[in-house]
């Protein structure tokens, strides 16, 4: 069952606003909550064990906020931004494997984000790899000359890196004139709306509401 | 399909790098730009497109270079650029073999097919919607080269092709580029690869043309190997 | 500090989200309007630069390293709407992506960020690049950036949460003042890194020394040091109280005893305002002494 990308952004959007209108001290309606996204996970295609521990990794954060509250002596409220906390994050993980993320972003543009953002979110995307790449490169290259600590090259490094991308970003920008681009980028894949998207949304923002606010 | 006279270019930072180039091709020919790094090469082919506007007349499949025909003269001239990385920018292999044809009005549906057909008969059909960056050397050449190919250029320059490329990818760059009708001007060091892909030859030293002759003559005549 | 999801409440993202959907719109349709023709690319690239620069360990002390945030970095470069767009779609892949920063949350972050985070680093870059102490302005952009983000953060996650207490906050604080000099520090020696490879520097002045990393320490500890200095009586003290033995006083009345400016009021504002004056005297009378000493003595 493949849903347009824009119904599955705005369930999961839906999904994670209805989570953070749950008080503190909710937690029997917070548990019943993490009934869904469990559901999914276990319906889906995914690697189960990894999305679990994966979302077990931004917990750091969360713990600090949960330890605010043990030290005032709220050990449930501490479970309970603990809880919210991983699910919310294990929720956005099933989505991004199921989805994927420039599928999302381009959810993002159809439902108003500026088609200039996505863009760049886009080309962010293509070159993310390619300049990580170049500054492993760079600090490999250092550590080969025994300059783990120094700042003048870690300056220079940093320094050669965003020239070396301001030199890419024309270089880039020469091919798409090569290729007539006129200013804009053209929309390369349409969207469409099915009566399945529909029915999904309706079924699922109804199942979130009913679940939310009948206890 | 192309006329040039007295082309002379600067940089801001560098001086004089085009003194005076004069150059004819006519149309199916396949040319090598051959000559030391620095000598102008690939400053003269970036002028055959309106990439840089310098002092001369350029004349493109008899349309005249001016910021006015840019559009048309771009649909003339497919340049592939010597990194395959900086040229396949967009997400996927497939949008970015699109790009040329949705940028020239061909509407989305058919120019998926088109890119795809194209995708299947370089082998490369398997990558469609990944990121370039995860091809080899040899696949981001192919891929690079499908996108300029898909727009049925007259002219194809290609500044250094065999970069990055092993012997077979050299090989069946070759081999490709030999199947394509149009003219060609090809910027490269490898002696071999002109002279498997072009008949004729042009050196350029500090910024001028100094010889014009066959591909083999020119490689004789400068020790180019 | 990217807040992940779960953490802030409903309101909070609610009013958050709309200043930042707003602020994002309003900055697309600037940062579009440029006449550089090369927007797209660049940005998106100079996004990449920022993932990339933060493989760049940065030795900050001993055992100690840091690495380049880069949002200072890309106001002073493509200017603040630009860097917001920019700085926008960093977080967004970084949530989409690396689950670093929620989604819901991007809400909080992409203004905390992008919109305060940019303009923090922006405005000092700007006002001071023109009286020509561009470098100055970057590092007081670039800490106030983290600072700033780092502060209406905490405030969103306090509200959001109940109240933090003052230790936790004072605590906070002192982090992302390091953590705001620490980005400073880096921003500028990339900046010169830059400016050295396009050829600029060679008029700029170089005007960042170690002085100005002391006196701005000092400066920083004084204003906030009241929260860290102990209430406990001081050796010397302990010794009169052991004893019995009394203080007869003062044989000059004080201008500020106690180390309190007691004509102000408040709790903090006596005891920062007696330090900085102090340290600003002290300051004083050295430069004083080191301008009327013979050379050879400094």
């Amino acid at each position: 069952m493949k849903l347009d990308p824009r119904c599955v952004l705005i369930l999961l959007l839906f999904y994670l606003g209805t989570l953070s209108s749950i008080r503190p001290g909710h937690n029997l309606l917070l548990a019943l909550m993490c009934l869904l996204p469990i559901f999914l996970l276990l319906v889906s295609p995914v690697a189960k064990g990894e999305l679990l521990a994966q979302a077990a990794y931004v917990l750091p954060f969360s713990f600090a906020i949960a330890a605010v509250a043990l030290l005032r002596g709220n050990t449930a409220q501490a479970v309970f931004f603990l809880l919210r906390s991983y699910i919310s994050i294990l929720s956005v993980l099933i989505v991004t494997k199921l989805v994927t993320t420039l599928d999302l972003l381009r959810a993002m543009e159809r439902l108003g984000a500026p088609r200039f953002l996505i863009v760049v979110a886009e080309f962010l995307m293509r070159y993310l790899e390619v300049l990580r790449a170049e500054a492993d490169a760079m600090r490999l290259a250092a550590l080969c000359r025994g300059a783990a600590h120094s700042k003048l090259i870690a300056s220079s490094s940093l320094g050669m890196l965003f020239v070396r991308s301001l030199e890419r970003s024309t270089s880039i920008h020469n091919a798409m004139l090569a290729r007539g681009f006129r200013g804009s980028l053209p929309r390369l894949y349409p969207m469409k709306w099915e009566v399945l998207d529909s029915g999904a949304l309706l079924v699922g923002v109804v199942s979130i509401g009913v679940l939310r606010w009948s206890l | 399909m192309i006329r040039v006279s007295n082309l002379c270019y600067e940089y801001a930072d560098s001086g004089p790098v085009l003194r005076g180039v004069d150059f004819e091709q006519a149309s199916q020919e396949s040319v090598a730009l051959l000559g030391a790094n620095g000598s102008g090469k690939t400053t003269f082919a970036l002028h055959l497109n309106g990439i840089l506007q310098g002092r001369g007349e350029i004349e493109v499949g008899g349309i005249a270079v001016k910021p006015a025909t840019l559009e048309a003269v771009r649909r003339k001239v497919g340049f592939v650029f010597q990194s395959a990385e900086n040229q396949l920018f967009l997400p996927t292999v497939l949008e970015d073999v699109m790009f040329g044809l949705l940028n020239q009005g061909v509407a989305v549906e058919h120019a998926k097919a088109r890119a795809m057909d194209l995708l299947e008969r370089l082998h490369l059909e398997a990558y469609a919607e990944r990121n370039p960056f995860h091809l080899s050397a040899g696949e981001k050449r192919r891929a690079a080269l499908a996108g300029v190919v898909l727009m049925e250029p007259e002219v194809l320059i290609l500044d250094e092709p065999t970069t990055f490329l092993d012997p077979p990818g050299i090989r069946e760059l070759a081999a490709l580029l030999n199947q394509q009708k149009m003219a060609k001007m090809i910027i490269t060091h490898d002696a071999t690869f002109a002279l498997a892909t072009t008949t004729r030859a042009v050196f350029f030293e500090k910024g001028k043309i100094i010889a014009d002759g066959s591909t083999r003559e020119i490689i004789e005549r400068f020790d180019w190997v | 500090m990217h807040i992940p999801d779960g953490i802030l409440s409903a309101p909070i993202l609610a009013g958050f989200g709309a200043a930042s959907g707003l602020s994002i719109l309003y900055s697309a349709k600037k940062a579009e309007a440029s006449t550089t023709a090369n927007r797209i690319p660049l940005l998106g690239v100079l996004g990449a630069f920022v993932f990339a620069a933060q493989m760049v360990n940065f030795p900050v002390g001993p055992g100690a390293s840091g690495h380049l945030l880069g949002g200072a970095l890309l106001a002073a470069t493509i200017g603040p709407w630009a860097a917001t767009i920019t700085m926008t779609a960093i977080l967004m892949v970084q949530a989409l992506v690396f689950q670093d920063g929620g989604l819901l949350a991007l809400a909080a972050n992409v203004f905390n960020m992008a919109v305060l985070g940019i303009w923090a680093a922006w405005l000092p870059f700007r006002a001071l690049s023109r009286s020509g102490h561009a470098r100055v302005g970057l590092f007081l952009g670039a800490m106030l950036s983290v600072l700033l983000s780092a502060i209406l953060a905490l405030a969103q996650v306090s509200w959001s949460i109940g109240v933090m207490s003052q230790g936790l906050w004072v605590f906070c604080l002192g982090l992302f003042s390091v953590t705001g000099a620490i980005e400073g520090a880096i921003t500028v020696a990339a900046w010169a890194a830059i400016e050295q490879l396009e050829g600029r520097s060679g008029g700029a002045k170089p005007i960042f020394r170690a002085r100005y990393w002391i006196l701005g320490t000092a400066v920083l500890l004084v204003l906030t040091g009241v929260f860290f200095a102990s209430s406990a009586p001081d050796v010397l003290e302990y010794f009169q109280n052991q004893t019995g033995i009394k203080n007869s006083g003062a044989a000059f009345p004080a201008l500020m005893p106690d180390y309190e400016w007691k004509q102000l009021n408040g709790e903090w504002l006596p005891k920062a305002a007696a330090g900085l004056a102090g340290l600003l005297c002290v300051y004083g009378l050295s430069v004083l002494i080191a301008k009327l000493a013979p050379k050879g003595q400094q």
